[in-house]
């Protein structure tokens, strides 16, 4: 009964969503809104998936630009019409690659790149403590974007120059859904029997070990599973940008997600998406005006120039972190803070429900 | 099942804020018309310097031609800037921000690298964008909605590796290009290509992005024999290359692109900048182009009424960055092009610039190929002489 | 081809660069050694050095800008400590490491803002840039000098830690923090001390380091602070020689991986694939203690 409800309510809240997000395609899809919601979905992805070792098995990883990196490189080289390749691959003959990959093949091979390589790099790395593993993890992100920037892999990687003219989406649906489908897969495994010996390494690795959760494959099912998602959000990345350059996937982008994971709220799945979409509107969209000396009211304001942006944004972050350690979310997902919620208004006196219910 | 609800809920709540937080900031609104212009350009990052020096032409040639006619109306021209930090993975969303805003032309940017991962924003959104100093070839490649002013590498590789191999004699040269970087990458490319056939020899030696210390590379090209050096790279690597190089007693001549007309450069090296040789789009110097004499004292007068426009120009208001030129010239083109069109919209405006011809521009008459390149058969080298940017020689292909 | 003054040069192009890595280190393995924490905002520390230098020495002269520039950068740096990460000493140690990358994040786009993301000329010091020819090598005087400074502040450093007060309650903090709190170290002036020791190398460090270069700009400190923290970690971290020992190895491969002209691009790739390594053969490093997880 109650999950029926359930199910309805979620049913109308998707259709609500798609419908929404139809109308801004149609409407303005060269919009900041479209351009947000797009890559707030993207982000949003590759948060939680950095949540899901962060947060959910306890491994402090860095790795997630080098992941994505991957996965948007795997794409971009193998959806490149064969006719427009001698353009992209300008100094390098057309490259070695001369077939074309359909799309969907192309997104799985996207995430299943990333994995392997994260298992490659996961067969050493996870038996480091957690800081270790950190800068493990960033080192290798690091290693690999020298390797495909490299002169020699040019005929693969295109070297320096850009990956552009691969296959697109045409709706802005298109990484909004995916995203969601993938977001709902970590959130199945989360809620798996996995789930829940990932979340027993978190809090401590000695119990869970002699409560017979096998520590070394639990971490390599996190890692894999995470970079394989991290692969696809890089995949779509690309897509978004239409265009893909290793240059992009530095350690900064890393600190970038993990501070969503943070604002979110680690462990929360909800918090990321929620953190995910706050960030990107507002690092691109709504804190923009804060670049410009604000010509519109007749006067300019002199601290206001370029780069004050993000000045006021990483400021933002560090109060977060200093003072609402928990985040948006804390560790818990949003019907249950929803319910909180209602359930603290309907103690209220009747006075300030009405204030509410009016607003 | 709870978790697919909650999901559902935070993007409904995501959707929500995000809608709500737009709001307007349309300016003006006072009746008259307005016509918004894109300023695509780098204001911090490595090309920052650049950008800015680029940003200044174009407000030059904005504070002469403010307005522009359409069906014989008046309309007030407006810039709008964004800044793509000379980083390609913040240059689409910088786009998107002009594109957002309404513009119905774009001009920039200064690094090709900016230029094509914007490009396909310009063209799917359909607005037309013109080039200053992107001199990539990819950056007009297959896309009908970029143009560009200033010549193409394929020229300037040629020329500077003509240069090289008949007036210093450099037969074995090392190319120290930027890992990661189109711009170094593809023009160093072009040098090589040209140097081969000439029948010099050359090795390309690539560096990462960030890197401070060259003396090992330099004391390498020093041993190893080269006799000249080529260094397509940004402004704030050239000062430590060449600091590093003449540190190092390499003593054979230093040669780059466009990017190094930068007074700055010369400031930071000091005595060391000796035969430093670059291509460059313009010279203030030059008294056959009248355009260009009109321009450097106009310019140069504007430049020191105002001491942000000084500090833009590098803190000198004796001295012209030829990309700032090629600001000012897309500028023009810009306006011309939307009163040949006698429109806002930026498909008329690309329609026009296909056909637009501009003579007596101040990097020379104007003209698009079929690629959306402008026909240039003409550079200028300059170097590097007491701490200023003097003219070298010039090359007629 | 290439003759022995060659390989001497490229010899003394890594000690160079590697006794900043040194410097830039000991800040790293000594706040580690204390607060089990990678103090992400120590390379924007060094970089922050670089821009008081530039921004002072408009005002004063250079060599009066210098000591005001060390005395600047350690209240920065105790600052850092007191704000982002006094406050969350209880907190997991995740987060207090997301506080130091927050920190970081800070520092760099502080440092965009106010430059307008451009880099600055560093002020010339006198005497310092002045080559000399010694045969077939030249070298400036900051190639001789950076060596023996680093050495002699290291050779300081562990005379201090090893026979005054402070440097004992230093010891006894990094052995066992709690039980140290118990027998009467104050631990907040412990750590404070820390930071003004790492503060103060690091901006030693950045005189030395942006004079060679002659640059500043705001996203320099990263690399070269990244590079130095796994020089602490090669050496073993909380060892001091073993962080600057880590230092040199790492400047001097650092150096030859440049000198080819295939490989020179992986010169920061290869530090990394050293971490790892070294992380695998060795998790302690060089002259790390083992440690033993307790239950």
């Amino acid at each position: 009964m109650k999950n029926k409800k359930f199910l309805l309510i979620s049913l109308i809240l998707a259709a609500v969503c798609i419908a929404g997000v139809l109308v801004v395609n149609s409407t303005m899809r060269y919009s900041m809104l479209a351009s947000v919601l797009q890559k707030g979905a993207i982000y949003a992805l590759v948060a939680v998936a950095l949540n899901l070792l962060n947060g959910f098995t306890g491994l402090f990883s860095l790795g997630q630009a080098g992941f994505m990196m991957l996965g948007a490189y795997t794409y971009a080289i193998l959806t490149i019409p064969v006719e427009s390749r001698a353009a992209v691959y300008q100094y390098f003959d057309g490259g070695i690659i001369q077939f074309c990959l359909p799309m969907a093949v192309a997104l799985v091979l996207a995430g299943i790149v990333p994995m392997l390589f994260a298992w490659l790099i996961g067969l050493p790395v996870l038996k480091l403590k957690s800081d270790y593993l950190a800068i493990a993890t960033l080192g290798f992100a690091e290693i690999m974007r020298a390797l495909i920037q490299w002169k020699n892999l040019g005929p693969v990687t295109n070297g320096s120059n850009l990956l552009r003219n691969f296959a697109n989406y045409s709706n802005i649906l298109f990484p909004i859904v995916l995203s969601a489908v993938c977001i709902g897969i970590i959130v199945l495994l989360i809620n798996s029997t996995y789930g829940r010996a990932f979340k027993a390494i978190r809090d401590d690795e000695v119990a869970a070990e002699a409560m017979g959760i096998n520590l070394a494959k639990h971490k390599m099912i996190a890692f894999m599973t995470s970079a394989f998602f991290a692969g696809i959000g890089g995949a779509l990345l690309a897509m978004f940008q239409s265009s893909v350059q290793a240059n992009a996937f530095t350690s900064a982008m890393t600190y970038e997600i993990l501070l969503i994971v943070v604002i979110g709220g680690i462990g929360s799945v909800s918090g990321s998406v929620i953190g995910s979409f706050l960030f990107v509107a507002c690092s691109e969209w709504w804190l923009r005006f804060l670049d410009d000396p604000m010509p519109y009211l007749g006067f300019s304001v002199p601290f206001m120039k370029g780069g004050f942006r993000m000045l006021v944004f990483s400021v933002v972050i560090m109060i977060v972190v200093l003072f609402f350690r928990k985040g948006i979310m804390g560790d818990e997902e949003l019907p249950a803070k929803l319910r909180k919620l209602s359930a603290r208004l309907k103690n209220r006196p009747a006075k300030a429900s009405k204030k509410e219910v009016t607003k | 099942m709870k978790k697919v609800i909650a999901m559902m809920l935070a993007l409904v709540m995501a959707l929500s804020l995000v809608a709500c937080g737009g709001g307007g900031n349309s300016g003006g609104g006072s009746g008259e018309k307005v016509i918004k212009i894109g300023v695509f350009e780098p204001t911090s990052g490595q090309n920052g310097a650049g950008g800015k020096k680029e940003i200044l032409g174009i407000q030059y040639a904005q504070s002469l031609y403010p307005t522009v006619k359409i069906n014989g109306e008046e309309y007030k021209v407006e810039l709008v800037v964004a800044d793509n930090a000379s980083d390609a993975s913040k240059a689409p969303s910088a786009a998107q921000s002009l594109v957002s805003a309404g513009v119905s032309v774009v001009v920039g940017t200064y690094g090709s690298g900016c230029a094509i991962a914007a490009g396909d924003i310009f063209k799917n959104a359909k607005v037309p964008a013109i080039g200053t100093s992107c001199t990539n070839p990819q950056v007009t490649l297959g896309n009908d909605y970029y143009f560009r002013i200033s010549y193409i590498d394929p020229f300037q590789g040629a020329v500077m590796a003509n240069y090289a191999y008949n007036k210093q004699n450099s037969r074995n040269v090392a190319i120290v290009v930027e890992s990661g970087d189109d711009y170094s990458a593809g023009f160093g490319t072009f040098f090589e290509k040209e140097m081969t056939e000439l029948g010099g020899a050359s090795k390309v030696i690539e560096f990462q992005k960030g890197e401070t210390d060259f003396t090992t590379t330099m004391a390498t090209i020093k041993s190893g024999g080269y006799d000249g050096i080529f260094a397509p790279v940004s402004i704030e690597t050239a000062a430590m290359i060449i600091s590093q190089a003449r540190g190092g007693g390499f003593t054979g001549p230093i040669m780059a692109g466009d990017t190094w007309d930068d007074i700055s450069i010369a400031q930071r090296t000091g005595d060391k900048a000796t035969d430093i040789y670059f291509s460059a789009f313009f010279d203030s110097s030059d008294a056959s182009n009248a355009a260009g004499k009109a321009f450097t004292d106009g310019f140069l007068k504007w430049v020191a009424a105002d001491s942000g426009r000084t500090a833009d120009n590098g803190g000198v208001t004796d001295a012209i960055s030829s990309v700032t030129p090629c600001g000012y010239d897309a500028y023009i083109a810009a306006i011309k092009a939307i009163e040949a069109a006698n429109s806002t919209k930026g498909e008329d405006i690309r329609a026009a610039l296909v056909n637009l011809e501009v003579p007596g521009l101040v990097t020379g008459d104007l003209k698009f190929d079929a690629n959306g390149d402008a026909v240039k058969n003409y550079a200028v080298i300059k170097t590097i002489k007491d701490g200023q940017i003097v003219y070298h020689d010039t090359y007629n292909g | 081809m290439h003759d022995a003054s060659y390989y001497i040069q490229l010899l003394l192009s890594g000690v160079t660069v590697g006794s900043l890595y040194a410097l830039i280190a000991i800040g790293y393995t000594m706040v580690y050694g204390i607060l089990r924490l990678i103090n992400f905002a120590h390379g924007d520390i060094f970089m922050m050095a670089g821009f008081f230098m530039v921004y002072l020495s408009s005002a004063v002269s250079p060599v009066l800008a210098v000591p005001l520039v060390l005395i600047l950068t350690v209240v920065l740096g105790v600052l850092i400590e007191r704000v982002a990460y006094k406050p969350l000493r209880t907190a997991p140690r995740m987060s207090v490491m997301i506080s130091a990358i927050g920190v970081s994040y800070l520092l760099q786009n502080l440092a965009t803002y106010v430059t307008g993301g451009l880099a600055r000329a560093y002020p010339e010091l006198p005497f310092l840039k002045e080559t000399i020819q010694l045969g077939e090598i030249s070298i400036n005087w900051i190639t001789i000098i950076t060596p023996v400074l680093t050495v002699l502040l290291v050779v300081v450093l562990v005379l201090l830690i090893n026979h005054t007060k402070v440097g004992m309650a230093m010891r006894a903090v990094s052995r066992d923090f709690e039980t140290a709190q118990l027998m009467g170290v104050k631990i907040n002036s412990v750590i404070s001390v820390t930071f003004v020791i790492g503060s103060f190398l690091a901006a030693v460090a950045s005189v030395l380091y942006f004079t060679n270069y002659g640059q500043v700009s705001p996203l320099i400190g990263a690399m070269p602070g990244l590079k130095a923290f796994v020089a602490a970690v090669f050496g073993g971290i909380g060892s001091i020689p073993g962080a600057v020992i880590g230092a040199y190895l790492i400047g001097i491969c650092e150096s030859l991986i440049k000198a080819n002209e295939t490989i020179s691009v992986f010169s920061n790739a290869f530090t990394f694939a050293l971490l790892i390594l070294v992380l695998l053969v060795r998790p302690n490093g060089l002259f790390g203690e083992k440690t033993t997880e307790k239950v």
